[in-house]
C-alpha cells in the first residue's frame, strides 16, 4: 500500500552479505509515524532484530545507515544521516552521525534506508543506484586507504560523483574505533561502526541517484533555506571562519580542554626539559602563561599560519565550517582529507601534550586515511602515555616506541601502529578500557570512559549537566546528544518552546538542571533522527515546520520531543537487554577528582551530587528510580508496548 | 579609558571587526558588554588579555578583550 506520508520513498533496502539475498522492504505510515529515521530506525531494528548477547563483530549483528525525511533536501544542514549497530567498543548501543553528500545520495538512490546483514566471505562492497542493488567483489580496494580507495572505486565505475562510505585499513583489520568515513573528511566516527563493517568483509556502500522523494511543500522549505542564506547569514557567518576549531583557545580559558590525559582542562604548552619532545607535566602546568599551548593549536593560529588553505561544506550549506589544510613543509598534508576540527585538535594535540598544529593536522589526516576515530584514538594513546609516566606499562609492551606526552614520532608511530595492528598499538586498537585490563586497576582508573568508550573533548568538570548527559548516553560518553551547560547559564531562549526560562550555573545539578538536561538530550535524539546538522541555527519551531513541509504530517514540537524520547528509551532498552545497567551509568573516577591547576583549581564533578540527579533523571523519564529501567506505563505510553515480550530483565 | 573588543564565533554578526570602545574608569566586563551592544546572554566567555574574566571583573584602559558564544560541538 503506498504511503500517504511525504518526504519518504517507503523503501528500506536490506542486504545479506551471507546469503547475497538483496531485498526492499516498504514500511507503512504508522513506522515512519513512529520512528521517524535515522536514530529512530535504528534503535527499532537493533532492538528488535539483534539477538541479545550476540557478538558485535559477528554475522548476527546489523549495520544500519539510516536518514530522515530531511536527508538531501534543498535546505542547509540536510546533508546528513546516522550509522548505528551493536557496538563492538561499549557492547551496547552504538551510533554515530556524518555530514557530507553520502546521504543525500542514498536518497536520490531511492531508499530512506540500508539494513546489512550476515558477512561476506570475501571483501565486497554494495552498489546502490537509481534503485538497483548489488553486491560487487572489493578484493582490489581492500586494504587501500579511504582516498585511493575512493579514486579506485570512481575508476572503476566511471563516475566522479559517486559518493562512498568506506572504512580504511582500522575498520578492515576491525579497530575497536574505526570510523565509517564518505567524502573522505566526513566520519561516523563513534563507537567503532567501522570494525563492524569490518567484521562483515564490507569495504563500502557506494551510492548514486537522481530521484528525491517527493516533499509536501517545496516550496516552503526553498523559503525557509532563502531566509538562512540572506537574513540568517549573520548568525552562522563567524562560525564559518574559523570553524570548531576556532574554539580551542577559548576552551582551555573555561579549563574545557582536555589536556595529558584529562588530568588538566588548560593546555599551558610544551615545556622544553632537555629533550624537546619531553614534557613534564608539573612544570609545564606551573607556567605563568596557561594557554600558551592551547594559543598555539586554535583555529586562529590555523589561519594566521597560512596552514588553513580553504573551508568545505556539506550538501546544501551555506556555513561552510569544515576546515581544510594544506602543507609541504615537515609534512605533506592533503587537502582532500579536510582538516583538524575542534575535536581532533584537543583530543589528539592537547591531550596527548602536543602543541604542534602542523603535526596535528597531518595526524587528522592519517586519521582520515585509516579510518580512525580521532576521539577515542586520542584518548586512548594519551591514557597509555599517562601509564607509561607512572610506570604502569612495562618497557618492554611498548616494542621500543617511547610513548611519553609530547613525543610527536612516538605519537604519529602509535596511529599507524593503531590502524595497522601492528605492536604497541594492536592493544590500544582495544580502546583505553579493554586496554588498561592488562596492566591493574590504577590503569583501568586512568581510563577516561563511560560504557568503555572515551570522553570526547568537553569536560564534564566544567559543565555539570553534560557530565550526567554522558552517564545516560546510550552509546557512551558522547557529546552530540548531550546537553552543554555553559550556553544556558544567562538565558534559555533555545529552550523557551519547552517552557525552560530560568538559567542555571554550569555547576548546578538540581532537577531544574536535570529536566534541561533531559529535554535536551531528547530533542538532541529527535534531531538524530529527523537527521539534520546541529550546527545550524535551526530553532526548534523552524525544525518542526521543516518536518511538516517535508511530510505533510500535522505534526508538533510535542510529537516530536515524544520521538526523540522514544528513541531515547528503546536504545535504553537494547542496552539494559545486553546487560548495560545502570551500574554502568557512572563517570571515570578522574572527573569526581579536582583539577590540581588552571581556570578550575580545585573543581569536580560532585559525585553524591551527580548520582542523585541520575536518579532524578531516571525518574523523570518514566524509568524505574534506582535501576533505570523504563516502567511499563511509560513503555505503553511511548508506543513501545511491542518490546515488553522482548525484554528480558 | 579605552578597550578593544574582538569577537568569535556567531558573535561576529555583532562584531565583525575589531572595535575600540571608550569606557568610563573601573567599567565591568559586563558594563563593556552593554556598551558593545552584544546582548549579553549570548556572550559564552569573555577573555581579557588572555585571560577568562568574569561579568564583574574590572577593565583597565588598553585592555584587549575577546568574546566567545558556548561551543557545544566538535
Amino acid at each position: 500500500m503506498a504511503l500517504e506520508s511525504k518526504g519518504y520513498h517507503g523503501n528500506i533496502a536490506r542486504v545479506n552479505l551471507t546469503t547475497g539475498a538483496i531485498t526492499v522492504e516498504h514500511p507503512d505510515d504508522e513506522f515512519y509515524h513512529t520512528y521517524l529515521g535515522g536514530h529512530g530506525f535504528i534503535a527499532y531494528f537493533l532492538y528488535k532484530e539483534v539477538p541479545a548477547g550476540c557478538d558485535p563483530l559477528g554475522p548476527e549483528n546489523k549495520l544500519i545507515f539510516a536518514c530522515g525525511p530531511l536527508t538531501g533536501l534543498p535546505f542547509a544542514g540536510s546533508g546528513r544521516h546516522a550509522v548505528g549497530a551493536k557496538s563492538p567498543l561499549t557492547g551496547g548501543y552504538g551510533g554515530g552521525e556524518a555530514g557530507g553528500f553520502w546521504g543525500n545520495e542514498l536518497r536520490r538512490a531511492g531508499f530512506d534506508a540500508l539494513i546489512v546483514e550476515g558477512a561476506a566471505e570475501r571483501p565486497v562492497y554494495i552498489y546502490i543506484k537509481d534503485g538497483q542493488i548489488e553486491i560487487r567483489d572489493a578484493a582490489h580496494l581492500w586494504g587501500l586507504e579511504c582516498k585511493p580507495a575512493e579514486q579506485a572505486l570512481r575508476a572503476e565505475l566511471n563516475d566522479e560523483r559517486v559518493r562512498f562510505a568506506q572504512i580504511g585499513p582500522g575498520g578492515e583489520k576491525q579497530v575497536l574505533f574505526a570510523t565509517i568515513s564518505n567524502d573522505l573528511n566526513e566520519f561516523v566516527g563513534r563507537g567503532g561502526m567501522g570494525a563492524v563493517m569490518g567484521s562483515k568483509n564490507l569495504k563500502g556502500v557506494a551510492v548514486r541517484g537522481t530521484q528525491l522523494p517527493e516533499v509536501a511543500d517545496m516550496k516552503k522549505i526553498l523559503e525557509m533555506n532563502k531566509w538562512l542564506a540572506t537574513e540568517g547569514k549573520p548568525m552562522y557567518q563567524g562560525f564559518g571562519e574559523l570553524g570548531t576549531a576556532g574554539g580551542t583557545l577559548g576552551s582551555s580559558q573555561q579549563g574545557n580542554l582536555p589536556t595529558l590525559n584529562f588530568r588538566f582542562g588548560h593546555w599551558p604548552g610544551r615545556t622544553p626539559h632537555g629533550d624537546n619532545n619531553m614534557v613534564d607535566p608539573t612544570e609545564a602546568c606551573l607556567t605563568t602563561d596557561e594557554h600558551k599551548g592551547a594559543q598555539a593549536i586554535t583555529g586562529q593560529t590555523m589561519k594566521e599560519t597560512g596552514l588553513l588553505t580553504g573551508t568545505e561544506n556539506c550538501f546544501a550549506c551555506v556555513v561552510k565550517c569544515k576546515r581544510v589544510t594544506e602543507s609541504h613543509g615537515r609534512y605533506e598534508i592533503d587537502p582532500d582529507y579536510g582538516g583538524p576540527e575542534y575535536e581532533t585538535i584537543g583530543m589528539m594535540g592537547s591531550n596527548c601534550g602536543i602543541d604542534d598544529l602542523e603535526a596535528i593536522a597531518y595526524a587528522n589526516m592519517r586519521l582520515g586515511a585509516l579510518g580512525l576515530d580521532s576521539i577515542s584514538c586520542g584518548a586512548t594513546i594519551a591514557w597509555a602515555m599517562e601509564c607509561v609516566e607512572k610506570g604502569l606499562i612495562p618497557k618492554e609492551d611498548l616494542q621500543g616506541v617511547d610513548l611519553r606526552f609530547g613525543n610527536v614520532d612516538a605519537w604519529l608511530c602509535m596511529l599507524e601502529h593503531i590502524g595497522y595492528r601492528q605492536g604497541f598499538g594492536d592493544h590500544l586498537a582495544l580502546g583505553s578500557y579493554r586496554a588498561a585490563q592488562r596492566y591493574g586497576p590504577e590503569a583501568v582508573a586512568l581510563a577516561p570512559v563511560v560504557k568503555k568508550q572515551e570522553l570526547p573533548a568537553h569536560e564534564p568538570r566544567v559543565k555539570h549537566g553534560l557530565g550526567l548527559g554522558y552517564m545516560v548516553s546510550p552509546t557512551g560518553a558522547d557529546h552530540m546528544h548531550n546537553f552543554h551547560d555553559t550556553g544556558y547559564t544567562k538565558a534559555t531562549r533555545g529552550l523557551h518552546p519547552l517552557g525552560i526560562y530560568k538559567p542555571l550555573p554550569t555547576t548546578d545539578l538540581s532537577p531544574e538542571k536535570v529536566r534541561m538536561v533531559m529535554y535536551t538530550i531528547n530533542w538532541r535524539h529527535l534531531q538524530n533522527s529527523a537527521i539534520y546538522c546541529m550546527f545550524l541555527p535551526w530553532n526548534m519551531e523552524q525544525v518542526t515546520t521543516l518536518i511538516r513541509a517535508a511530510t505533510g504530517w500535522n505534526t508538533s514540537l510535542y510529537d516530536l520531543m515524544k520521538i526523540g524520547e522514544r528513541v531515547n528509551t528503546l536504545s535504553r532498552l537494547f542496552n539494559l537487554r545486553e546487560g548495560l545497567t545502570h551500574e554502568t551509568d557512572k563517570l571515570a573516577r578522574r572527573f569526581l577528582t579536582p583539577f590540581e591547576n588552571g581556570p578550575l583549581k580545585g573543581r569536580a564533578v560532585p559525585e553524591e551530587g551527580v548520582n542523585d540527579a541520575l536518579h532524578t533523571y531516571y525518574s523523570m523519564m518514566g524509568w524505574d528510580r534506582e535501576t533505570g529501567v523504563p516502567t511499563e506505563g511509560k513503555l505503553l505510553e511511548l508506543g513501545l508496548g511491542w518490546t515488553l515480550t522482548k525484554t528480558c530483565v | 579609558m579605552q578597550v578593544t573588543v574582538r569577537a568569535q564565533g556567531h558573535l561576529k554578526q555583532y562584531c565583525q571587526t575589531p572595535v575600540t570602545l571608550d569606557l568610563p574608569d573601573g567599567a565591568t566586563v559586563r558594563m563593556m558588554i552593554e556598551a558593545s551592544g552584544i546582548p549579553w546572554d549570548e556572550v559564552g566567555l569573555v577573555a581579557v588579555n588572555g585571560r577568562q574574566a568574569p561579568d564583574e571583573a574590572v577593565l583597565h584602559d588598553g585592555d584587549q578583550v575577546m568574546l566567545l558564544a558556548p561551543m557545544e560541538g566538535g
